[in-house]
């Protein structure tokens, strides 16, 4: 099967109804660095696409409550966006250091997240955060949480009729003092798939860890949330001991297999040592924090 | 004797050698040689107007494709392509029964058809060949041919290969091959040495993965065949496809096309698809083109020899190196095709750069249904490093010593013997690499450091790592019947020169050098010299572009010739200066006479010309014949050896396993740095292509099939992987010779010059995977040291358990 046509989107509402009515066969390519591939190599099949790199989808807007980032927002903008860099810095490490800029200035967070593979570096992230993705259907828009979005490796709730127009992060309050850190395992410097990578957010209300999502990929049939290592943090405090436990705890939480990339073993060793890193990097910037507060507080009575 | 040191990589670019003018002998260079420069061909290369195989382009052209087998070993029934022929769009399609001459492609011996008559033996196995209008046709007519085929047996390990009852690749059973070393009494060296260490490495298989993939194009005209295409040997090329054919060699020509590196991988390779688009060419009698794609090319082609070798090495208590006991098993795949001469070096390589008095080598080559092996810069010297490295820091760690220090001990000196029974001539460079490299990484304070970093515990830890070689530059002994080489060199009446040479520039750099050869003999400016592709129908066969022996190879014959022509052009410098021969200087574009008296190059060729003199000169140069008995592996194998130090300094995560290089220092003996800034690139890239193998490069390898034959799972190193590379050059400057000390004589290249194309890559892997092991206090010897191995060590050790972060321990 090759691809016969391709038409192009010029707009959110064209594209959204180009979907609607897309008759079999039919595929999105947003920066199609997934899909080039997956089509060259039979995985996927596609006789029309729908191009929406012109369909004006590639905003990022900030306001005082949130981020919104237009579903082809590529990924070498959200790297340079200052409020996500300020405001969620997973999400802008993993933006960063996803794959290598040629990637980057193609790439959308909209194919990233479509493209549904356990190892997407931008997923962890926007589970850490609770990333809400908004999809159209038509005219119609409906919100999915990111944490019900996906249903397998490849696969997610998007029907043939649907797209992805935005996804939305909500700000931290200044008050609630998150933090949180990104970690991804590859086997080189650059332009690697993921074999293991992690995001971790943390808040802590007088010492003790209010909440905190611990996200994980690469691992798992979709990228997970270590639950149980989650629960087990929650109103401690961010102790050698407490964070080891976790660190053991997200082992359980998720179900590595063997690739060519790699092992199940390893990957569970390698998820226990980044849940244990992350959480202790965080712990040192809370410590050291602490530490530059009281000083200034000295220096100032 | 002179130094240079050069540092570069991702953080110390720009930095230039520093030089040290070379002291002024004889031979020593006046002109271009050993200056800075730009390479003849970057320009083209940078602005894209280098034409490789696929852009070029011939009237009524056909798109080639292929059917192989779908299984690693298989009796084949029947062979089916009436649905194939139907296609439409379809032209041509072959099978064994369409090969008019021999249906034969093996290189070395008669072992592989190019097409599958009854046996398939590996899943690259061709069945059937089609040429269509256009790619994709092409390839569906491919898939519709029906295979009738019978699944066998297969074998897809060495050691298992040589057990009675595997089943057989090749009637006449899976050995193919040995090769020995016989020297002293090893087995009585090790029974009464202090210290014996012993240890079995793996060297895996290594992917190429050059730039540019295999391709070729078929030119059919009146009963004779022109290859168009990206090769390393296309006098290779030329009798494959003679043979395939039928044809006499004066009919079929080959030409070498803009080639986006080989690496070893375009020696014997090409001629397949070559082979493939002559035979379509020759049915259709239409012009084909073969060229691979990424997946293809990394699942057809040869692989650097995956080795395992057992290694036993004896040693006094005070370090001195007794007797070393070798066996090396080398899988060959399904074919024999360069294994036998890969196997030659590896069993000559494989005791090191020692004196070992005592030795007993025994090389195996075999075959298996799986990727086929073949040449891949270093040529089984890599894989044998591997292990004589490994052992000599084990053998430095057990007793407590310093790794450069035990090194120096046991160096091979001038007018010592190596493991094959030769007394060196000098000079030997080995002990100069030594020094050098200790110095450029201060290594004494290096490894304080180190000691200092891994006591402090944390997340990390550090180790440093040696590598040594000496290499034997140019053919081995067994291969000297291919030594002879050509050059054809022009002047033009207004004084540009155009110069043909019989061996190729595939990325290395060879134009270059053979540019500035030419324009140092003839006193021109290299932009006056235009190097021609390289074509059959030019200059005799002169071997193949391997073994690191262009420049010194193709450099001397270009050197004769040009030496010819400045012969030919003096009778009218003579004439235009008024002066006798000896008294004119042709240098920088001018002959200079007595007194300051010059006239312009370009004068003297327009006058030659006038004069009719003949302004062409053929070039030829062929080594010393070498003795050498294989059956005790003794003798002299090689014309001259070129040392080398490569010290690596590694770090390795605790958390994740990842080693990486953060550091690496190379001291090589280049003889002649003819061209500083290629030397310079080929030791970067030769060290970082060795990391990748050391560090990250899987073939992931199932029934003989490769299932990662992607760039998205074979991971080569990224500039991000690597590090500053130091490097400090040692220039002894002559050509060598017998100092009449009983010696046989060091044959170098034009001004003293030795290939630096392998010896870049052969200890680099080693260098890392000692320092990966140094880091960790255990000696890994299985390649790659992918972190899943290294963690594996870790996890065993229980390394990690310790605070990743500083402070949070607190
Ligand atoms: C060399 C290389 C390196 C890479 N490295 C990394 C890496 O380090 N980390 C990583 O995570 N990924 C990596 N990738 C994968 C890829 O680049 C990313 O997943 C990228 O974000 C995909 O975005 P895209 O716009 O190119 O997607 P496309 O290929 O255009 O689309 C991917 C899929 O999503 C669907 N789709 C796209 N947009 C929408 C939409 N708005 N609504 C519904 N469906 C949609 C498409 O139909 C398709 O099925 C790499 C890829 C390459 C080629």
């Amino acid at each position: 099967m090759f691809v016969q046509s391709v038409v192009r989107a010029r707009s959110e509402v064209e594209a959204a109804w180009l979907v609607y009515e897309g008759k079999p066969a039919t595929r999105l390519i947003a920066g199609g660095t997934d899909l080039m591939l997956q089509l060259r190599r039979g995985q996927r099949q596609a006789l029309a696409l729908i191009d929406l790199r012109r369909s004006g989808m590639d905003h990022i807007l900030e306001n005082e409550h949130a981020i919104c980032i237009g579903a082809t927002a590529t990924v070498a903008a959200l790297a340079q966006h200052p409020g996500i860099r300020a405001h969620f810095p997973a999400l802008h490490t993993a933006a960063a250091t996803l794959a290598s800029q040629q990637i980057r200035n193609l790439a959308t967070i909209g194919g990233n997240i479509c493209n549904a593979s356990p190892a997407a570096d931008l997923v962890t992230p926007l589970l850490a955060y609770d990333a809400v993705l908004r999809v159209r259907r038509g005219d119609d828009v409906r919100e999915v949480p990111v944490d019900r979005f996906f249903t397998g490796p490849g696969q997610h709730v998007l029907t043939q009729q649907d797209l992805l127009v935005e996804v939305v992060v909500s700000k931290p309050l200044p008050s609630e003092g998150e933090r949180s850190r990104f970690l991804k395992l590859g086997f080189r410097g650059a332009q690697v798939i993921a074999v293991v990578n992690a995001a971790v957010s943390l808040r802590l209300r007088r010492g003790l860890v209010a909440e905190t999502h611990i996200a994980l990929g690469a691992v798992a049939p979709t990228a997970v949330r270590a639950i149980s290592a989650e629960r087990l943090l929650r109103g401690e405090k961010l102790t050698p001991e407490a964070i080891a436990a976790a660190a053991e705890a997200a082992v359980d939480d998720i179900s590595p297999i063997d690739d060519v990339r790699s092992t199940a073993g390893y990957r569970r060793r390698v998820v226990r040592n980044f849940v244990r890193l992350a959480l202790e990097e965080i712990a040192a910037q809370v410590a050291a924090e602490t530490a530059h507060g009281s000083q200034r507080s000295r220096s100032r009575a | 004797m002179t130094a240079r040191k050069r540092s570069s990589g991702a953080r110390a670019r720009g930095r230039r050698p520093r030089r040290v003018v070379p002291a002024r002998s004889a031979l020593a260079p006046t002109g271009v040689v050993g200056r800075p420069g730009l390479r003849v061909d970057a320009l083209a290369k940078v602005d894209g107007s280098a034409r490789y195989i696929d852009d070029l382009r011939f009237p009524d052209l056909l798109y080639a494709a292929v059917r192989t087998s779908d299984l690693p070993h298989a009796e084949v029934l029947r062979i089916d392509v009436t649905d194939a022929q139907q296609v439409p769009g379809v032209v041509a399609v072959a099978t064994f029964r369409d090969v008019p001459g021999q249906n034969q492609v093996g290189c070395v011996r008669p072992d592989q058809p190019l097409l599958v008559e009854t046996r398939a033996r590996w899943v690259g196995d061709r069945i059937a060949l089609i040429a269509a209008t256009d790619p994709a046709t092409a390839k569906a007519a491919a898939r519709v041919v029906k295979v009738d085929a019978v699944p066998l047996p297969g074998v897809f390990d060495v050691e298992q290969a040589l057990a009675t009852g595997a089943p057989a690749v090749h009637t006449g059973g899976n050995l193919i091959e040995e090769f020995c070393i016989e020297r002293g009494d090893a087995e009585l060296a090790l029974r009464q040495a202090d210290v014996v260490v012993e240890h079995r490495y793996l060297a895996p298989w290594q992917e190429h993965a050059y730039l540019e993939p295999q391709g070729v194009i078929a030119v059919p005209e009146r009963g004779s065949m022109t290859i168009y295409g990206s090769m390393q040997c296309p006098f290779y090329v030329q009798s494959a496809v003679a043979r395939l054919l039928g044809l006499p060699l004066s009919r079929v020509r080959v030409v070498q096309t803009v080639t986006g590196g080989a690496f070893g991988g375009k020696e014997d390779y090409p001629s397949e698809p070559a082979c493939c688009a002559a035979l379509l060419a020759h049915k259709s009698g239409r012009p084909v083109k073969f060229v691979y794609n990424r997946e293809q090319d990394i699942q057809w082609s040869t692989k650097r020899h995956r080795m395992v070798i057992q290694h036993r090495l004896a040693a006094r208590r005070d370090g001195t190196l007794l007797g070393a006991e070798i066996e090396i098993l080398v899988d060959a795949g399904a074919y024999c095709g360069l294994t036998g001469i890969v196997a030659e070096r590896a069993n000559t390589s494989s005791v090191g750069p020692y004196l070992v008095p005592n030795v007993r080598v025994r090389t195996r080559t075999i075959y298996t249904n799986n990727p086929f092996g073949g040449a891949f810069r270093g040529f089984g010297a890599p894989q044998v490093t591997l292990a004589h490295e490994g052992q000599l820091d084990a053998l430095a760690e057990r007793l407590g010593r310093d790794p450069l220090d035990l090194r120096r001990q046991n160096a091979l000196r001038p007018y010592a013997v190596a493991a094959w029974g030769e007394k060196l001539a000098p000079p030997v460079e080995y002990l100069e690499t030594l020094a050098a490299a200790e110095r450029l990484s201060g290594w004494s304070a290096l490894r304080r450091q180190v000691e200092a970093h891994n006591r402090a515990g944390g997340r990390t830890r550090l180790g440093l790592g040696v590598g040594c070689c000496m290499y034997g530059s140019c053919l081995h002994a067994g291969g000297q019947h291919l030594e002879g080489s050509g050059a054809l060199l022009q002047v033009h009446r207004d004084g540009s020169v155009s110069a043909a040479i019989g061996l190729t520039e595939m990325g290395q750099g060879a134009a270059t050098v053979v540019a500035r050869v030419a324009a140092e003999v003839l006193g021109v400016a290299v932009d006056q010299v235009e190097v021609l592709p390289t074509d059959t129908a030019l200059v005799p066969d002169s071997g193949p572009t391997v073994a690191s022996r262009t420049t010194p190879m193709a450099g001397h014959a270009v050197a004769n010739a040009a030496r010819q022509l400045r012969a030919q052009l003096l009778p009218a410098a003579t004439g235009l200066l008024r002066c006798r021969a000896n008294q004119v200087e042709l240098s920088g574009g001018w002959a200079r006479g007595p007194g300051r008296k010059k006239v312009a190059f370009a004068d003297v060729a327009a006058a030659a010309f006038q004069a009719k003199a003949h302004l062409a000169a053929s070039g030829w140069y062929a080594p010393p014949r070498k003795q050498f008995d294989r059956a005790t592996g003794l003798g002299q194998p090689y014309s001259a050896y070129a040392y080398a130090t490569q010290i690596a300094l590694c770090e390795v995560d605790l958390a994740t396993g990842v080693a990486r290089v953060k550091k690496f220092f190379c001291a090589h003996d280049v003889g002649r740095a003819i061209f500083p800034d290629g030397v310079c690139g080929q030791i970067e890239g030769g060290a970082v292509q060795g990391m990748g193998y050391a560090l990250t490069e899987r073939l992931v390898v199932r029934d003989g099939r490769i299932l990662n034959a992607n760039f998205t799972d074979y991971l080569i190193p990224t500039i991000e992987d690597a590090p500053e590379v130091a490097i400090a050059l040692i220039e002894s400057g002559d050509e060598g010779g017998d100092k009449g000390r009983g010696t046989a004589s060091q044959a170098k290249g034009p001004f003293g010059a030795k290939g630096i194309g392998e010896p870049s890559l052969i200890p680099a892997p080693a260098a890392v995977a000692n320092a990966v092991s140094h880091a960790l206090g255990a000696r890994l010897t299985e390649l790659p040291l992918l972190p899943d191995v290294i963690m594996a060590e870790i996890a065993r050790r229980n390394l990690d358990n310790v605070p990743f972060v500083e402070s949070a321990a607190t």
